[in-house]
């Protein structure tokens, strides 16, 4: 075929003496969006990597518009015309917008020496009018003050920039809003009719049928589905080809029938108001067994509202009772105490102590509540593999850092952290950032499973499926105020929609 | 691959520390040792334990001890190796340590102060090795020769000097060791009394130095300049420092006559040129040969005086001619 | 969904696994320790063996308290003036009233005070360690200078020697038994209680550490203090060994206890290392020096070879652990 941009041919790539990748035929057309699917580990981020240069395989070629290649660094890649847009950008954050995106570029300096700043910000002003983003962003703003969305388009404008006729793109819109990845799509949908080809690596299923013509999805280092076309495929049948089993209905039964309104609340928070101004008068119930979920755009003040409640941050107004009983404010160990697990967003950030070990993470929230001096290993060892086998961690070895754990195990080790201590409410914020399929789904069949055995559960999420799926009530945030309580048949993608953005 | 590469790394650091330990053993000329019945018998060995290295001062003293040493006994009949206290106390006593492990014969040592230097002859004791002391002394403690400086008396001889170069009454100022220290004390106390001899002569102000280097000396020098124009001399208690009173008596073309106790080169040169009026130079050289002397004494069983104040030698803009090769021989060689 | 998974609970694996830079370190030692056996006649006696342990006495006091403040993700450069400062504050008082008890606790009471000022301006304030205990060092040290007027303090009673140069039953001297009691109590609350492993918390995500409840703010001071409190002995031992003080004690002694800990394999980004391997930091660091000596190395090479040793053996730890890194 003559319209093929990029080839690979058996490709094999090992990392001391573990094979990560083998046999890899993957192809991507002139003016295609290519999903490239896979759990984590599968080596999706491998072969991007490969193709893009940073990592060069064993064995195996790569054909670029049927040249071979060997890229030795992205330098060459780049030069080739592919571009890789990861979540950790090449950007550098002190300089601005134009400055980032022509600053390599020779034709800009007078006499090689001098930065003609004006061309670049005039060719900055027509590249974005190109693409009607000239109101979307600004030439002169400095990238350290743009948003991830916005850091995201500067990348691909960039690449464009450079000629590229491959973007790759990983994990695109793990931190977008809908609105942002609205946006990101447009963008992607004129590049593609103007004949660059995009790969994109990504987990959530939702948008690789929206935007994608084809995908091939990788299995433990194989291939599972051969560059499939999109519109022959279901869901299940995608899921299936990555986790390797059949996975009935990812959120269990929800039928939204259960009423908890007649019950006593567990929590009770009235006219909560934080004391940076992220959340004002917000009020909200959890009941025991209740799965209450927390909506709302990135940025509405749903973190803020739960890390209020939870006492990490100040309140400069409202209350906050657990069983009737009012919390103190910014007193974690008094929230603890009181019987609330915090189960925070990021557990790069956050979460986990990445290079102690996973009896270690297991552990140090327990230690905190505990009396006494002493740690014991022999009980931490017992309590961390019971919830090993009970939540199907998988784990070689407790002495492991946990850092060596996949991010779906690392976010059941941080969900297990607080499961010792038997709260009576669980506050988690975004369940499974970063969590492959399989993954997702133990992990929601936990919370159900914790909710029927009476655990109240607060949950925020991003992910409305997620919401839709598993909650039994909704709340809707937006600038900082809870807009709209959801139940029963009202919980559907619209309303949620509507109330995070207008209603 | 790396763990070959890391092992290589462990065992060329060890083979480079061998290495570096084996290279002044190389420099003993075994071959020219003649086969008399000296060669066959161990080497004197002699450790110097110096305050510090960075000092030329206490540069000239080690050449002292190790040259006189190796000039009377033949270089094949002594070891003699320095330690560098770097003016640690608890480095001074590690070195000690660790010379009387290496089964040195006699320790020479010039001690960090006189207050540290007790513990060094307490553990030199327990192991009956004996010390000559190299200046400043100790508190307490048995040591089997010691030898010193007279601060005072040449302080006197400068301060003397210095005084029948000016008429009528003078008024002076001093550039001072810390007063905790016996030689400050003593340095202050020959300058004002040679001074209280010549007539009706007056000490308006002295400063005391911490770090006895050049920008001390600069920073009090130009103090006393400023505050008092009309002083006629003024005395640093030290080399360096008088070098940095002398730069910035030139800065504001002060008249003040500059003398100092201690010489370098460069004090050498200010004399000559006759900047720095008047010297007292102690004899770091000669202090070491001194205790080099006593140790050969002391192997060979001779007796000798165990405590010896050597006096300084005076120099000044009128004498240098004559007294240079005295003074590059006895105070300023270390090759 | 519950899957029975069995863990290795296998004791020896886990040390080998927990413990790898260690193992690196005390195999480095090893060879360099054989090497020197051979290399010097006068190095494997008992009486250097000694010799060695006296000469680190005192800075491996230091070295354990900078293991916690390294673990934490701080540093304490102030251990040196702390050590200086309290060493002649006790030394004053003992030489005016001869009275031991008393000077040895106004030793540990300024090394514990000024712990409590590093630890409140670290952990409360939030400012950055590398600041302020640079700052308290020169506070230090321009406080022995003030109090001392540049004097040396002296004359202490025969009775003080006991722990620089004491022997129990005229064989095993009192500085042996401190330092393996000290690095014994500090590998114990490193590995066995709440306070060790919220050292380790901190210093591997303060944020995370706070978020599971830990009172960073106040472990940290704790920290700080505990640092404090190590600088006590080592004034102690110091002032005793010497019998003697003078306002040059300590000073730098702060780099010695920061390299033993790097060499054991501590990490200057915290979360990382343990006391074992500052152990053997020191101890190689003593030998090493004590070698250099031995051979008759010319002292103005001595800062060379140590420089030396100290990256080739924080390299070669770098390489074994980033071998396995996939």
């Amino acid at each position: 075929m003559e319209n093929l941009l990029i080839q690979t041919k058996d490709i094999v790539k090992s990392f001391f003496g573990v094979t990560v990748l083998s046999g890899i035929d993957f192809e991507l057309r002139k003016g295609e969006v290519h999903a490239l699917m896979g759990e984590n580990g599968a080596g999706k981020s491998t072969l991007a990597k490969i193709i893009s240069g940073v990592y060069q395989a064993d064995s195996g070629d790569v054909l670029v518009e049927g040249e071979k290649h060997k890229f030795r660094n992205t330098r060459e890649s780049t030069a080739a015309g592919i571009a890789l847009v990861s979540q950790e950008f090449s950007l550098l954050p002190d300089f601005s917008v134009a400055e980032n995106l022509f600053l390599m570029d020779n034709s800009y300096y007078k006499n090689n020496t001098f930065i003609n700043k004006k061309a670049m910000v005039r060719d900055t002003r027509e590249l974005l009018k190109l693409f009607d983003m000239q109101d979307y962003i600004d030439p002169y703003t400095n990238v350290s003050s743009l948003s991830v969305a916005q850091c995201q388009v500067v990348e691909i404008l960039k690449a464009i920039s450079k000629k590229a006729k491959v973007i790759i793109l990983d994990e695109p819109t793990a931190s977008l809003t809908q609105k942002e990845i609205d946006l990101l799509f447009d963008l992607v949908r004129k590049l593609k009719a103007e004949g660059v080809g995009f790969i994109m690596v990504s987990h959530k299923i939702n948008e690789i049928f929206e935007i994608c013509d084809r995908c091939t999805v990788l299995r433990d280092g194989k291939m599972a589905m051969n560059a499939a076309n999109i519109s022959d495929i279901t869901q299940n049948e995608m899921i299936q080809a990555m986790v390797g089993r059949e996975v009935n209905n990812l959120y269990g039964s929800n039928d939204h029938e259960k009423d908890f309104d007649s019950e006593t609340p567990m929590l009770e928070v009235t006219g909560l108001c934080d004391a940076v101004g992220y959340v004002t008068d917000a009020s909200i119930k959890v009941r025991k067994g209740e799965i209450v979920g927390l909506s709302g755009l990135v940025g509405s003040g749903r973190t803020e509202f739960v890390r209020a409640i939870f006492g990490v941050d100040g309140r400069s107004a409202g209350t906050v009772s657990v069983n009737g009983k009012v919390l103190p404010a910014k007193n974690i160990i008094a929230s603890m105490n009181s019987g609330i697990g915090f189960v925070p967003e990021d557990r790069k950030v956050g979460g986990l102590l990445q290079e102690l070990t996973i009896l270690v993470n297991s552990a140090i929230a327990t230690n905190v509540i505990e009396k006494g001096a002493f740690t014991s290993r022999d009980k931490e060892f017992s309590k961390c593999a019971d919830m090993v086998g009970k939540m199907a961690i998988k784990v070689n070895n407790v002495d492991n850092a946990v850092k060596s754990l996949s991010g779906g195990n690392q976010q059941k080790i941080l969900l297990a952290k607080w499961l010792m201590l038997n709260p009576e409410l669980l506050i988690i914020d975004e369940p499974t950032r970063g969590v492959d399929i399989g993954a997702k789904a133990d992990i929601y069949a936990i919370l159900r499973e914790l909710a029927a055995s009476g655990m109240a559960v607060l949950m925020v999420s991003s992910e409305m499926p997620e919401i839709i799926g598993l909650c039994d009530t909704v709340y809707v945030m937006r600038e900082g105020r809870i807009r709209a309580r959801l139940t029963g048949d009202d919980i559907d993608d619209e309303k949620i929609g509507y109330y995070s953005t207008i209603g | 691959m790396k763990k070959f590469f890391a092992l290589l790394m462990a065992a060329l650091m060890v083979l480079s520390l061998a290495g570096c330990a084996k290279a002044p053993a190389e420099e003993a000329p075994v071959a020219d040792a003649p086969v008399e019945e000296a060669a066959v018998a161990e080497p004197l060995k002699v450790a110097y334990l110096c305050p510090s290295l960075d000092v030329t001062f206490w540069r000239y003293c080690r050449y002292g001890v190790e040259n006189q040493l190796k000039t009377v006994l033949g270089e094949a009949n002594v070891e003699v190796v320095t330690y560098d206290s770097k003016n640690d106390a608890n480095t001074q006593l590690n070195n000690a340590q660790d010379a009387i492990t290496k089964q040195f014969d006699y320790i020479v040592i010039s001690p960090t102060d006189s207050a540290a230097c007790v513990s060094v002859l307490g553990v030199a004791e327990e192991a009956g090795v004996p010390v000559v002391i190299c200046d400043i002394g100790s508190d307490s403690g048995t040591w089997a020769g010691m030898v010193g400086t007279d601060n005072y008396g040449g302080a006197y001889e400068v301060g003397e000097y210095v005084a029948g170069l000016v008429e009528g009454d003078i008024s002076y100022t001093q550039v001072t060791l810390p007063m905790a220290r016996i030689n400050g004390q003593k340095r202050k106390a020959g300058f004002d009394d040679a001074m209280a001899a010549a007539g009706n002569n007056t000490l308006v102000d002295f400063k005391q130095m911490e770090n006895v280097d050049r920008s001390d000396g600069y920073n009090y020098g130009s103090d006393l300049l400023t505050a008092y124009p009309d002083a006629q001399v003024v005395f640093v208690h030290s080399d360096d420092p008088a070098l940095g009173t002398l730069a910035a008596a030139e800065e504001v073309n002060s008249g003040v006559i500059i003398s100092c106790f201690d010489i370098n080169m460069e004090v050498v040169e200010a004399v000559k040129a006759g900047k720095i009026t008047a010297v007292g130079a102690q004899q770091p050289v000669l202090m070491g040969r001194t205790c080099s002397d006593m140790v050969i004494a002391l192997e060979k069983g001779e007796a000798f005086e165990a405590e010896v104040y050597l006096p300084t030698l005076l120099v000044t803009s009128e004498n240098i001619e004559e007294v240079y090769d005295t003074l590059i021989a006895t105070a300023m060689t270390e090759e | 969904m519950k899957v029975e998974q069995k863990l290795e609970h296998n004791v020896l694996k886990r040390t080998l696994i927990g413990y790898k830079t260690e193992f690196t370190m005390l195999l480095l030692f090893a060879v360099f320790f054989i090497a020197m056996s051979f290399a010097s006649e006068y190095f494997l006696t008992q009486q250097n063996i000694l010799n060695i342990l006296s000469q680190i006495s005192a800075n491996s006091m230091l070295a354990i308290g900078m293991t916690f403040v390294i673990i934490t993700g701080g540093i304490d450069l102030s251990v040196g003036g702390i050590l200086g400062l309290s060493g002649m504050v006790g030394s004053m008082v003992l030489m005016k009233t001869q009275n031991i008890p008393l000077s040895v606790a106004i030793i540990f009471l300024v090394s514990i005070f000024i712990g409590l000022i590093n630890g409140l301006l670290i952990g409360y304030m939030k400012m950055p360690a590398f600041i302020v205990t640079m700052s308290t060092c020169e506070i230090c040290r321009s406080l022995d200078y003030v109090i001392s007027n540049a004097n040396t303090a002296r004359g202490f009673p025969e009775a003080y020697q006991l722990v620089g140069k004491g022997k129990i039953g005229g064989v095993l001297p009192v500085y042996v038994i401190l330092i393996v009691v000290l690095f014994g109590v500090g590998i114990f609350i490193l590995s066995r209680t709440k306070f060790g492993r919220y050292t380790y918390a901190i210093g591997s995500n303060a944020y995370a550490a706070e978020l599971s409840g830990i009172n960073v703010k106040l472990q940290t001071m704790l920290v700080y203090v505990y640092s404090g409190f190590m600088c006590a002995f080592g004034a102690w031992i110091m002032t005793s060994r010497l019998m003697a003080c003078d306002t040059t004690y300590g000073n730098g002694n702060e780099m010695d206890a920061i390299a033993a800990a790097v060499i054991g394999g501590v990490s200057m980004s915290g979360g990382k290392g343990t006391l074992w391997g500052t152990f053997i930091g020191i101890v190689l660091v003593g030998c090493l020096r004590n070698a250099l000596n031995l051979l008759g190395m010319d002292p103005y090479w001595q800062g060379t070879a140590l420089g030396v040793v100290i990256i080739m053996a924080v390299l070669a730890e770098r390489l074994t652990t980033t071998a396995k890194r996939a």
